[in-house]
């Protein structure tokens, strides 16, 4: 069953050889796999063969064969071919092998073809199980870095508004994907979108649209995120005995401040937002917030609302 | 032969013809570490392979010549494949950030920190820092729990369980510790549930060697997913959720029954009802239980309980 990977090749051999574009009759009559097919049936595998090359990056055009522009053909434009060389040892490419082994993106391998590309590396043996999944970036995680990459405006929805930006940089981290920008054409502050929460994410327009600030980089971004750079408040918690520990952990800023008369420890922890609430939900019965009372009666309410 | 594994078949050659074009004569040896070739057989198939593909015509003039000469790959007659593709944006992002990621564990090295470098500056010649990729700060045992994986050491641990918050002791055969969604997650054999258990390395409270060893598994395991697949006695919950729990939908494998732009209406599995329970008691006013019996009788237990201790700590 190695038909289809051979006429792809096939394919691909005679599109590259060719110096003028071939059109889709002349690929039906010459390149090895396509013969005996009905229109229809040519058509269809055609169609197939091209989507099967646009994932692995190879995107065919179409252009005129001719000044007359009669007839069109397919080409493999220039922009198929890599420009960029990194120019990475034997050494470097193995360690990078080992991350790429460690790191998948919602279960798949994700940076394995990429590598082979660059010319393969040799996996060094490794006996440490350790892993990474970095999580599903949805179907819009290649294109926001191709707008990043290439300084392209994009246009999508965000909690059900429209909006466009010029897309600086992006950032991983606790299982989500950010990417971060400015709207056009306003001089604001830099703002962070989640990329699962974005929705019918397009590029707009033609790279090099906007000029990336100089010396942006996408972790001083990320370290300014509005509640972490809120003067903490503080809160005071009590802890049962059992999971004490864990909040301390949690919390490195955390506090020991006393001890209940039920045997629990009472912490103290700075906390910047309401998401401190959900934490301690989690905690079930096991914790109580005794300050601030405003923190307190807001748990209160939120237990309450659903009864 | 499968849809993706065609694909990752003509991916491996089509990398493979620059690559052997520009190092001619490699040795079989290179050319499977390289590629990741598991045979000799596997690439002989791949070779035979090109040797019928080439030009129009396709005869012996027009065919590409490949073979395996005792050592050495022989490649030629392929001239038009020399040039290597370029990385998809897909395919970029995933090398960078996967070495992003491990360069800043204590799995990195001065070699991976030089790779990410060259990648970077190769993509972003003109900035540093477009792209950033970060694991979950490392716990105070993984590196106890992973040296345990690799030596199949079994341990007791004291573990305070997500579900209950109820602490046990334990004895575990560790398999494999990996991030995901922002926590380290250990695979382990657990001995007192006699089946494989996911533990989160942050509530291990504390880890001791039981003295016994195991065999660790021959192959290393690919990570395991850790989002939650509804099994046979899954429980099922309808909710609705406001404008300010919509992220709900994203955030956990939910079936969404219906949209109105207001209030989306959900079909939510868990394996224990204390899971919806804390999420509805966490969205209050903005999510509404809509049907679900252990759910509800779960949430009404769990509020009761928590405002009893504001009630005491009040008086």
């Amino acid at each position: 069953m190695s038909t289809v990977v051979e006429r792809l090749i096939n394919l691909l051999a005679y599109l590259v050889d060719s110096t003028r574009p071939v059109t889709a009759d002349q690929i039906r009559n010459t390149v090895a796999g396509y013969e005996n097919l009905s229109d229809q049936a040519f058509h269809r595998k055609f169609e197939r063969d091209k989507a099967s090359l646009r994932e692995l990056g190879i995107e065919l055009e179409q252009e005129a064969t001719d000044a007359w522009e009669v007839e069109w053909g397919y080409v493999v434009p220039e922009s198929n071919y890599r420009t960029i060389e990194p120019g990475l040892t034997d050494e470097e490419r193995t360690a990078l092998a080992l991350a790429v082994h460690m790191v998948r993106s919602g279960g798949w391998p994700s940076g394995a073809n990429g590598l082979l590309k660059l010319g393969g590396a040799r996996l060094a043996d490794t006996d440490t199980p350790v892993g990474a999944d970095l999580g599903l970036g949805s179907e819009h995680l290649g294109l926001i870095f191709q707008a990043v990459l290439e300084r392209r405006l994009i246009r999508f929805l965000y909690r059900g508004r429209s909006r466009s930006l010029c897309a600086y940089g992006m950032h991983h981290r606790r299982g989500h994907w950010y990417f971060a920008g400015v709207e056009p054409e306003q001089a604001g502050a830099i703002r962070t979108y989640r990329l699962d929460r974005a929705e019918r994410l397009e590029l707009v327009g033609e790279p090099d649209a906007f000029p990336r600030p100089e010396g942006y980089s996408a972790r001083d971004i990320l370290s300014a995120l509005p509640w972490e750079q809120q003067a903490p408040k503080r809160a005071l918690i009590e802890c049962d005995a059992g999971i004490a520990w864990w909040v301390e952990n949690r919390f490195p800023d955390a506090r020991t401040v006393g001890q209940s008369d039920a045997g629990g420890t009472i912490l103290e922890i700075p906390y910047t937002s309401d998401s401190l609430l959900d934490m301690v939900i989690h905690l079930d019965d096991g914790a109580v917030i005794l300050d601030p009372p405003e923190l307190r009666a807001e748990m209160v309410r939120r237990l309450e609302a659903g009864r | 032969m499968t849809a993706s594994r065609t694909r990752q078949r003509l991916a491996r050659i089509l990398a493979l013809l620059p690559w052997a074009l520009a190092n001619p004569y490699p040795t079989v040896t290179e050319v499977m570490e390289r590629f990741g070739y598991e045979s000799r057989r596997q690439l002989a198939d791949d070779l035979n392979l090109l040797f019928c593909c080439g030009l129009p015509g396709y005869g012996p003039g027009d065919l590409m010549v490949a073979y395996m000469d005792g050592d050495e790959v022989v490649l030629d007659m392929a001239d038009y494949f020399s040039r290597p593709l370029r990385l998809t944006p897909h395919e970029a992002l995933g090398l960078l950030s996967a070495g992003l990621a491990v360069a800043g564990t204590s799995q990195g090295n001065e070699a991976l920190a030089r790779a990410v470098e060259k990648l970077t500056g190769a993509l972003f010649p003109e900035a540093s820092t477009v792209i950033a990729a970060e694991l979950p700060p490392e716990p105070a045992h993984l590196g106890t729990l992973r040296r345990a994986a690799r030596d199949g050491t079994v341990l007791t641990i004291t573990y305070l369980s997500l579900s209950t918050n109820r602490t046990t002791v334990r004895a575990i055969e560790p398999l494999m510790v990996h991030a995901s969604m922002g926590s380290w997650y250990l695979l382990a054999h657990c001995r007192l549930a006699g089946d494989r258990r996911l533990f989160r390395v942050d509530r291990i409270r504390s880890v001791e060697a039981s003295g016994d060893v195991f065999e660790p598994p021959a192959r290393p395991l690919a990570p395991t997913n850790v989002d939650y697949t509804p099994s046979a006695d899954a429980i099922y919950a309808r909710l609705a959720l406001g404008p300010g729990a919509r992220w709900v939908a994203e955030y956990y494998p939910v079936e969404v029954l219906e949209d109105t732009g207001e209030e989306m209406v959900i079909r939510f599995a868990m394996s224990d009802a204390r899971v919806g329970a804390r999420l509805l008691l966490r969205l209050g006013d903005q999510a509404r239980l809509i049907e679900g019996r252990e759910v509800r009788e779960e949430t009404e237990r769990l509020r009761e309980a928590i405002l009893a201790r504001y009630e005491v700590s009040r008086a």
